[in-house]
C-alpha cells in the first residue's frame, strides 16, 4: 500500500511514518477517534451557552435589548423576512445541528469499527468538510455589523453568544479534521 | 534515500489521547460556568395582571426597582375570564426577597403636561414597569399592576395628607406643594370624594418638612395672579414664574407645637392665602352646610360668591342665586343658598347646635350693602325674626330672612345731606374771618419781626465775618427759636385751617432760604472746623 504523507507529499511504500519527514501517516484509527469525539464533546457543549446567550445586543438609546440565535430567527419570520429567516436558521440552527448528526454518526461507525456503507460515509464526511469554512458566516455577519452601526444612541454589542458560537464552529471543524477518511473504510484488525 | 537518515520518533500514543480529552474538560468547565451563570441569574416568572399593556413590549420591557433593571418582559396575554392583560415578567434572582406581599408594580409612562414632565426615561426606552417593595411579607409570584403609581413610594421618605376642598381649584396631580415658597412635596392624587360633594386632594410631604405640618396647618392653592380689592386699596399677588404657570398648593402652619397629625385628619385647602389667613370665627378645619333663604324681594346686585356675615365675620358664601319674577306685585322672590361654615359657631358645643340656639332667638339673614361705589351687598346674619327651628329642606337649612335695609340705606343718606344743609355754614365762617380780623395786628407784627429776624440771619451768615460767628449765632438761633415759638403760638390759636396770608409765606420763604444758607455753612464747619476761628 501507497501511502502519501499529508505534509511533505513524500509517497511512502509501507510503515507509519514518513519516511522523509517522519510525520505519522499510519492509520491511527484509536486517536483519530478520541480526538474528533473529544472535539465534537466541547463543540456540543458550547453550543447550549450559544443558544441560550444573545447573539446579538441593540442598544437604543437606554435600552439594550438583545436576542438569541433562535428568537432572532422567530421575530424574522414574524415580521415577514421569511428568506432572511430561512437564511439564518440554516446556517446557525440546522448546519450546526447536522453537523453534529454526521459526527456522531461518524464516531458511533469507528467506535462501532463496522466498515458499512462506506461510500456514503465518506460523502457526509466532505460534505461537513465542504461547510466547515462556511460555518463562521453568522460570526462574520455579527461582527461586520458591530464594526459597521457604533452610533451615538444605537449601537450593536456582540453577546456571549457570538462567541460560544465560534469556539463551537471551530471544534466542529477540528472534530472533523480529526478523523482520517481513510480509516472510515478500514476494517478493524482486533476486536 | 536513505532509511538510516530518518530518525525514528518515539510518540507514544496513549498521551495524545489523554491531551485531546482535556478539550471538552475545558469546554465543560467554561460551558457550564456560562449556563450556571445564566441560569443563576434567571429568577421567577412573575404574573402580574394590568387593565391594559400601556405600551409594553415582550422581550423589551423592562421592570425597574430603585432604577435597576431587575426583569424583562417575557411575553403579555389577553385574558379571557375578565378584563384585563396578564404581564409574565422574568425576574432577576437577587430581587426575589423583594418578590413579596409589599411589592407594588405599575407601568411608567413618558407623561408631558404644561409644567410637568414624568417618565421621561420612559420616552426614550419605551414604557416600563416600575417596582416597589421592600423586605419582609410572605413571597408572592402573582401581582395585580396597579393603574396608578402610588402615593408613597418606599424609597422616599415623608408623610401623606388628605386635603379637602370645594372643588379642585384646577390642580393636578405632579403640581407642587410649597412651604415658604420652597418646594417640599407634590400633589399625588386627586379624586371626588365619595358623595361627590368635595374634592379629595392627595399630597405627599417629603421629609423633614413632613414635620412642619400639625392640626394648626392651614393649606391654601397658590393662586397664579391674585387681584383684588382689600379695604379699598387694589392688591396684586404674584408668586414665582414656576407658581404662576402651574400653581400649587402652600401652606402654613401657624402653632408649631400643636399636635400631630394622623393621615386620617383631614386638612381643609382654602381658595387663597387670604381666605386661609382670615380672622375666623369658631374652629378649624371649616365645615360648609348649604342655607336656604327665601327673600321677598331681591334685587340683583347680589352675587354667587358675595360673602354671608356675622357680626363682620366672614362665616360663609352666596352658592346659588334662583329667582324669579311675580307678576301679581312687581317684586322678585328670590331663593339664595348660602355655604355657611357651621363650625365657625362651634364652640364646646357643634355649630349647628349653636345656631339652633340662635335659630330660636330670632337669628335671620338680610341684604345688606357692601359697597354703595361698586354697589356690592353681602348677606348679614341679625336678629329681628320670630323664633324658629332650623329644618333641613332640599336646599339645606332653612333662615328665617329680614327686609332688605336697601331703601333705609339711601333714605339715611338723604337726612345726612338735609342735616348738611342745615348747618349754620355761613355763619360760622362770618365769625371766623371776624375773628381773623381782630387778631390780624398781631399776627402781622409778629410775621414782620419774623421776617427782620430771619432778614437778619441771612445778613449774618451771608457775610463772611464769621470770627465771632459762634456766638452770634448762638444769640440769633435763640432769637429765631422765640421768634418761631411766638409765631406757633400766634399760629395754634389759628389751627390748621386759618388763611395764610402773603405775608406769611414771604416770611417762610425767607427762614427757608436762611435755613439752606445755614446749612451750607453748617457743611462748610463740618468740612473745615477751623472756619470758625479763623474765617474762610
Amino acid at each position: 500500500m501507497l501511502l502519501k504523507c499529508p505534509y511533505c507529499e513524500a509517497t511512502n511504500e509501507n510503515g507509519t511514518r514518513c519516511a522523509r519527514c517522519g510525520l505519522f501517516i499510519g492509520l491511527d484509527r484509536a486517536a483519530s477517534l478520541h480526538k474528533s469525539l473529544a472535539y465534537l464533546i466541547a463543540a456540543i457543549i458550547f453550543y447550549i451557552p450559544a443558544n441560550i446567550y444573545p447573539v446579538l445586543k441593540t442598544s437604543k438609546f437606554a435600552a439594550t435589548h438583545g436576542s438569541t440565535i433562535f428568537e432572532g430567527v422567530v421575530q424574522m419570520w414574524r415580521s415577514g423576512d421569511y428568506p432572511v429567516a430561512i437564511i439564518i436558521f440554516t446556517a446557525s440552527i440546522f448546519i450546526p445541528v447536522a453537523k453534529f448528526a454526521v459526527l456522531v454518526y461518524l464516531n458511533y461507525t469507528l467506535a462501532r469499527c463496522a466498515p458499512r456503507n462506506v461510500r456514503r460515509r465518506i460523502f457526509l464526511y466532505h460534505l461537513i468538510e465542504l461547510t466547515g469554512p462556511w460555518s463562521l458566516i453568522d460570526v462574520f455577519v455579527v461582527l461586520i455589523l458591530v464594526a459597521l452601526i457604533h452610533f451615538q444612541n444605537i449601537a450593536i454589542i456582540p453577546g456571549i453568544g457570538v462567541s460560544s458560537f465560534a469556539l463551537m464552529v471551530v471544534l466542529t471543524i477540528l472534530s472533523a479534521n480529526a478523523i482520517d477518511p481513510r480509516i472510515l473504510g478500514v476494517q478493524c484488525a482486533k476486536r | 534515500m536513505r532509511n538510516d537518515d530518518v530518525l525514528e520518533v518515539k510518540i507514544k500514543k496513549r498521551e495524545v489521547h489523554f491531551i485531546v480529552w482535556l478539550v471538552p474538560l475545558v469546554a465543560i468547565i467554561i460551558g457550564g460556568w456560562m449556563v450556571y451563570k445564566y441560569y443563576s441569574k434567571l429568577g421567577p416568572l412573575v404574573q402580574i395582571t394590568f387593565k391594559n399593556s400601556g405600551g409594553l413590549e415582550p422581550k423589551q420591557s423592562i421592570v425597574k426597582f430603585r432604577d435597576v433593571k431587575v426583569g424583562t418582559v417575557e411575553r403579555i396575554e389577553i385574558l379571557r375570564k375578565t378584563e384585563g392583560v396578564s404581564v409574565y415578567v422574568r425576574m432577576d434572582r437577587d430581587v426575589e426577597p423583594f418578590l413579596n406581599e409589599h411589592a407594588r408594580f405599575w407601568i411608567v409612562k413618558p407623561e408631558i403636561g404644561l409644567g410637568r414632565v414624568r417618565g421621561l426615561d420612559a420616552l426614550m426606552s419605551g414604557a416600563y414597569i416600575q417596582m416597589d417593595s421592600k423586605l419582609g411579607g410572605e413571597s408572592k409570584y402573582r401581582f395585580t399592576g396597579l393603574e396608578e403609581p402610588p402615593l408613597e413610594i418606599g424609597d422616599e421618605e415623608g408623610r401623606s395628607f388628605v386635603l379637602r376642598a370645594p372643588t379642585s381649584y384646577a390642580l393636578s396631580a405632579g403640581l407642587p406643594i410649597f412651604y415658604k415658597d420652597i418646594q417640599v412635596g407634590t400633589i399625588k392624587k386627586i379624586d371626588l370624594a365619595k358623595e361627590g360633594g368635595e374634592v379629595l386632594l392627595y399630597i405627599f410631604v417629603k421629609k423633614p418638612y413632613d414635620a412642619l405640618v400639625n392640626r394648626s396647618t392651614r393649606f391654601w392653592n397658590v393662586k397664579a395672579v391674585d387681584v383684588g380689592i382689600e379695604d379699598g386699596r387694589l392688591q396684586v399677588r404674584g408668586g414665582s414664574l414656576a407658581q404662576l404657570l402651574l400653581g400649587g398648593i402652600s401652606f402654613a402652619t401657624l402653632r408649631h407645637d400643636d399636635g400631630n397629625t394622623t393621615l386620617a385628619d383631614r386638612f381643609y385647602l382654602y381658595s387663597s392665602f387670604e381666605e386661609a389667613m382670615q380672622k375666623r370665627l369658631g374652629k378649624e378645619p371649616p365645615k360648609y352646610e348649604r342655607f336656604v333663604m327665601e327673600f321677598r324681594d331681591l334685587d340683583g346686585s347680589l352675587r354667587v360668591g358675595d360673602s354671608v356675615r356675622y357680626r363682620g365675620y366672614k362665616v360663609g358664601e352666596v352658592a346659588a342665586i334662583e329667582a324669579n319674577v311675580s307678576a301679581k306685585d312687581r317684586t322678585v322672590p328670590a331663593r339664595v343658598v348660602a355655604r355657611i361654615d357651621i363650625n365657625a359657631f362651634a364652640s364646646t358645643q357643634d355649630g349647628l347646635q349653636t345656631l339652633q340656639t340662635l335659630a330660636r332667638k330670632g337669628l335671620a339673614a338680610r341684604i345688606e350693602s357692601a359697597n354703595m361705589l361698586t354697589n356690592s351687598q353681602y348677606i348679614a346674619l341679625d336678629f329681628g325674626a320670630k323664633g324658629y327651628e332650623l329644618q333641613k329642606s332640599s336646599y339645606g337649612y332653612r333662615l328665617a330672612t329680614l327686609t332688605t335695609k336697601g331703601e333705609a340705606m339711601m333714605d339715611r343718606i338723604k337726612k345726612i345731606l338735609q342735616k348738611l344743609e342745615n348747618l349754620p355754614l355761613e355763619k360760622a365762617l362770618d365769625s371766623f374771618s371776624a375773628t381773623l380780623d381782630k387778631s390780624r395786628k398781631p399776627l402781622v407784627q409778629l410775621l414782620h419781626e419774623l421776617r427782620t429776624t430771619s432778614a437778619s440771619l441771612r445778613r449774618l451768615l451771608e457775610n463772611n465775618a464769621t470770627k465771632a460767628m459762634p456766638s452770634r449765632l448762638d444769640k440769633t438761633l435763640v432769637k429765631l427759636q422765640e421768634t418761631m415759638e411766638s409765631f406757633k403760638k400766634a399760629a395754634d390759636t389759628y389751627g390748621d385751617k386759618s388763611l395764610f396770608s402773603e405775608q406769611l409765606k414771604a416770611t417762610l420763604k425767607d427762614i427757608d432760604q436762611a435755613s439752606k444758607a445755614l446749612n451750607k455753612v453748617l457743611i462748610k464747619i463740618y468740612k473745615k472746623p477751623n472756619t470758625i476761628i479763623f474765617g474762610d
